[in-house]
């Protein structure tokens, strides 16, 4: 089920919300119960098989969590390394046995070998985050950082709808005891509100500007694929065309994800804090997928070593690091060397900072950090989008102009469309300013935005969105 | 404050759904021309197949209020085709099919003023109008058969090749076996789902309540007097128009001579070329020509040809040929069109 479908705008969430706050009236562990239930409902809409699967994952894994937690015995470590050999081996045969067999066999072939048979395993939607969420609960079990132990309240975790498909990557930290508050449980309109113009926003994100952009970027990837060699303005502007697209996709699903939960007084992480606007590659990463770096950062970037033995050390483990979160994002050797292009571009942006320090930089160098961040994203998203390697350099000759600089025209629509798409993402103000994203408290930009003629305005817009639906088409992130 | 701001939110949403849900009950308030209603409701199975409608016209629609509207009786059989004389003529003889858009299909005209009701009534033929459905697939149709085409070429789609465009799919296809039932319109079993039909009729309201709040924004109340406000006008911009145009109709003829089936072809002007003064348009010398251009090279191809630009301009000294707030032409130009095409070289068709 698609948050941007009549089916669950008009009949599931409305169902949820009214259930959820029903059986709160009698029990909050019965509220909790319905919503996890049918965050389940929400999973098993997209396949009722993989439904199994993830609750033997939530139910092992809070056994396992149970196991782990000091003083839980000399066996501790074991228990953890069985864990994480569970939960990756899971991943890993769900996710990448057919990119290992179609590899291996590539290589048999040039041996003349016999092949192994294709395994043609269908991937659980999801399974990346919640394998995700899941190794860091353990992982805090282990080190005693974990303080709720409610069976429900993890299951609930584990499978909270809004995130439960394509993240934000939840920390059971952020969540568990939010369910554990008795204020969860009572409709608050100061939440809800907030939770409106964030859906709302995330909602025309979606429909109104990554669906057209992703038509145009689409467009150039397939005839790519299909054999075209693009010229000069038609590769770079199907680039931009995607590298809008992704942002305004997956923040659009993030920010409706993080509206949806508000309506349930759950805060969800922000997970994208204007990331065009950095002016570095360190920056960027602070700013785009904010939970997935910061799960790289403390349960593995951290683990290797960080930057604590040594500059040689530190660079490694930064391009281990990307390698691992590219291949995260998908089996495909466009996926890690995207991963290794951003790896590289870190360990020349610390180089830089260690030979220069810290400067502040007056508006002209600015602008040219900004270009230099931007343009190098832009680049490695050829790999990211592209579906094979042969692809990604056809577009980079073009990009180049090795296949011309004169072609059909790009029509006017897609220029005006990046043209105002680069205007919101660098002129736009983030969401992190709305409080109860961040419980800061309302800002005089929050006032206004609460009057009832904005609240007009917003059904306006929602409506148009509504419109808007005929054709639902996926997240980007809800491959990864 | 967020009390206030959520009840707000959902007060409009319900408003909102009161005018969706009021649109499906009563939608023709929400159209300006029955071929919009038809296509979104009779065609797909969702209303009767004859329909009173209040009709304004194309470049009315700019206005927040229709003035001069026309209560027009629009009918179409059960294949979707604007009713003419065919099924009531079934033992006579020629039997015509008239091939056009929606200048044939009648338009802003209700069904006695279309040039298809006209023709009836000058001619004891079965003829049958083509418009918007079918067109040269009617050719296949295992209870038609045709002694005749009069293909329609009004200036917009004569320049796009449309021509073309319809023989090549007929040729395509022409193997293709056709059912009966696969002509009729969608009626109850096999109408579109109702999902579907959701879907097309809430984008059709949101562009109506568009351009009425655009409208509204630019105080637009009453359009004005004379035909001033047409859309845009239509260029002829490509220089080898009447070339290809002469060069599929040779083809069309060729091809329906060879089925023992007669063909001709009647030229006529939008009114940006019949009186653009009256407009106040500027039309460039290829377009304000390419009617008579147009029309001499079909004849010189030895093509049997009809060029009523002449018999239009005629009649429009009298009274007014085209709707007033509209590209279509009106029951007065389709009756000049009818009785010119009786004295020309194209009558014998119907005869």
């Amino acid at each position: 089920m698609l948050f941007n479908s009549y089916a669950f705008l008009f009949v599931f969430f409305p169902a949820v919300f009214a259930l959820f706050f029903l059986a709160a009236l009698r029990s909050r562990m019965l509220a909790a119960s319905v919503l996890t239930l049918a965050s389940l409902v929400f999973y098993g809409w997209w396949s009722v098989q993989a439904v199994p699967l993830l609750v033997a994952s939530f139910c092992a894994n809070y056994f396992l969590g149970l196991k782990l937690t000091p003083p839980g015995g000399a066996r501790r470590k074991l228990w953890l390394y069985a864990a994480m050999v569970a939960n990756l081996g899971l991943l890993a045969f769900f996710k990448y046995a057919n990119f290992f067999v179609e590899n291996a066999n590539a290589l048999l072939d040039g041996l003349d070998a016999a092949r192994i048979a294709a395994p043609h395993i269908v991937l659980p939607i999801g399974i990346s985050f919640f394998t995700f969420t899941q190794i860091a609960f353990l992982v805090d079990c282990w080190q005693g950082k974990v303080r709720e132990r409610n069976f429900i309240h993890y299951a609930l975790f584990v499978t909270y709808f809004p995130h439960l498909i394509a993240g934000p990557v939840l920390h059971h930290s952020q969540m568990m005891p939010q369910f554990a508050k008795p204020e969860t449980y009572r409709i608050r309109f100061e939440v809800i509100a907030i939770g409106l113009i964030v859906f709302v926003a995330g909602l025309t994100k979606k429909l109104l500007i990554a669906d057209p952009l992703g038509e145009h970027a689409d467009a150039l990837f397939q005839s790519v694929a299909d054999g075209g060699a693009p010229h000069f303005s038609a590769a770079w502007l199907g680039v931009f065309a995607y590298a809008f697209q992704i942002y305004f996709d997956f923040s659009g699903y993030s920010d409706m994800a993080i509206g949806l939960s508000l309506f349930f007084g759950i805060h969800l992480p922000v997970n994208f804090n204007s990331p065009y606007k950095a002016t570095s590659v360190i920056e960027f990463w602070s700013r785009w997928h904010i939970s997935l770096s910061a799960f790289l950062k403390h349960y593995l970037y951290m683990p290797l070593g960080g930057n604590r033995h040594g500059r040689f050390r530190r660079h490694l483990n930064l391009l281990v690091t990307m390698l691992l979160g590219g291949l995260w994002h998908g089996a495909n050797w466009t996926f890690v060397f995207w991963g290794a292009v951003h790896g590289v571009l870190l360990i020349i942006n610390h180089a830089w900072r260690a030979a220069f320090g810290r400067r502040e930089y007056g508006a002209a160098g600015k602008a040219a950090c900004w270009a230099a961040t931007f343009l190098g994203v832009c680049l490695a998203w050829v790999l990211f989008r592209s579906e094979n390697i042969a692809t990604a350099l056809e577009i980079y000759k073009g990009m180049l102009g090795m296949n011309g600089f004169r072609g059909a025209a790009p029509g006017g629509g897609l220029i005006a469309t990046v043209i105002v798409s680069a205007a919101v993402c660098l002129l736009g103000r983030n969401l992190n300013e709305l409080p109860y994203l961040t419980l800061s408290p309302p800002s005089l930009f929050v006032r206004r935005l609460m009057s009832p003629v904005s609240a007009v305005l917003l059904a306006y817009l929602f409506a148009v969105c509504v419109i808007n639906l005929s054709t639902p088409s996926p997240f980007l992130y809800f491959q990864f | 404050m967020a009390r206030r701001f959520v009840l707000s939110f959902f007060a409009a949403c319900a408003a909102l759904s009161l005018v969706v849900a009021f649109y499906f009950a009563y939608p023709k308030p929400f159209f300006f021309q029955a071929w919009e209603f038809f296509s979104l409701f009779v065609y797909e199975g969702h209303a009767a197949r004859s329909q009173t409608f209040r009709e304004s016209g194309d470049s009315a629609r700019r206005y927040l209020f229709q003035n001069p509207v026309s209560d027009n009786r629009v009918s179409v059989n059960e294949l979707g085709n604007r009713v003419a004389c065919y099924e009531s003529r079934l033992e006579r003889r020629p039997r015509v099919l008239l091939i056009g858009d929606s200048q044939l299909f009648g338009s802003g005209t209700g069904d006695e003023g279309v040039f298809s009701s006209h023709l009836c009534r000058l001619y004891p033929a079965a003829i049958y109008n083509g418009a918007r459905k079918h067109g040269l697939e009617m050719l296949k149709h295992p209870d038609y058969g045709f002694d005749a085409i009069l293909f329609t070429l009004t200036e917009r789609n004569a320049a796009n090749g449309n021509c073309a465009g319809s023989l090549e799919k007929f040729d395509e296809n022409a193997a293709e076996p056709r059912t009966r039932e696969s002509y009729l319109l969608p009626e109850g079993r096999d109408r579109q789902p109702w999902l579907e039909h959701f879907q097309a009729g809430i984008k059709h309201l949101h562009g109506f309540l568009s351009g009425r709040f655009k409208a509204f924004a630019l105080g637009r109340w009453f359009p004005p007097e004379r035909h001033l406000d047409v859309a845009a006008p239509h260029r002829v911009n490509r220089s080898d128009s009447v070339a290809r145009n002469v060069e599929c109709a040779r083809n069309t003829a060729a091809y329906f001579k060879a089925k023992g089936i007669a063909v001709g072809f009647l030229v006529f002007p939008a009114h940006q070329t019949l009186y653009p003064a009256e407009l106040g348009l500027q039309v460039d010398a290829v377009t304000m020509g390419f009617v008579d251009d147009l029309s001499r090279a079909l004849s010189e191809a030895g093509i049997r040809t009809f060029n009523a630009k002449a018999c239009l301009q005629a009649a429009s000294r009298e009274r007014a040929v085209y709707n007033r707030h509209d590209s279509h032409m009106n029951a007065a130009g389709f009756g000049a069109l009818a009785a010119c095409l009786k004295d020309s070289r194209l009558s014998p068709l119907f005869e």
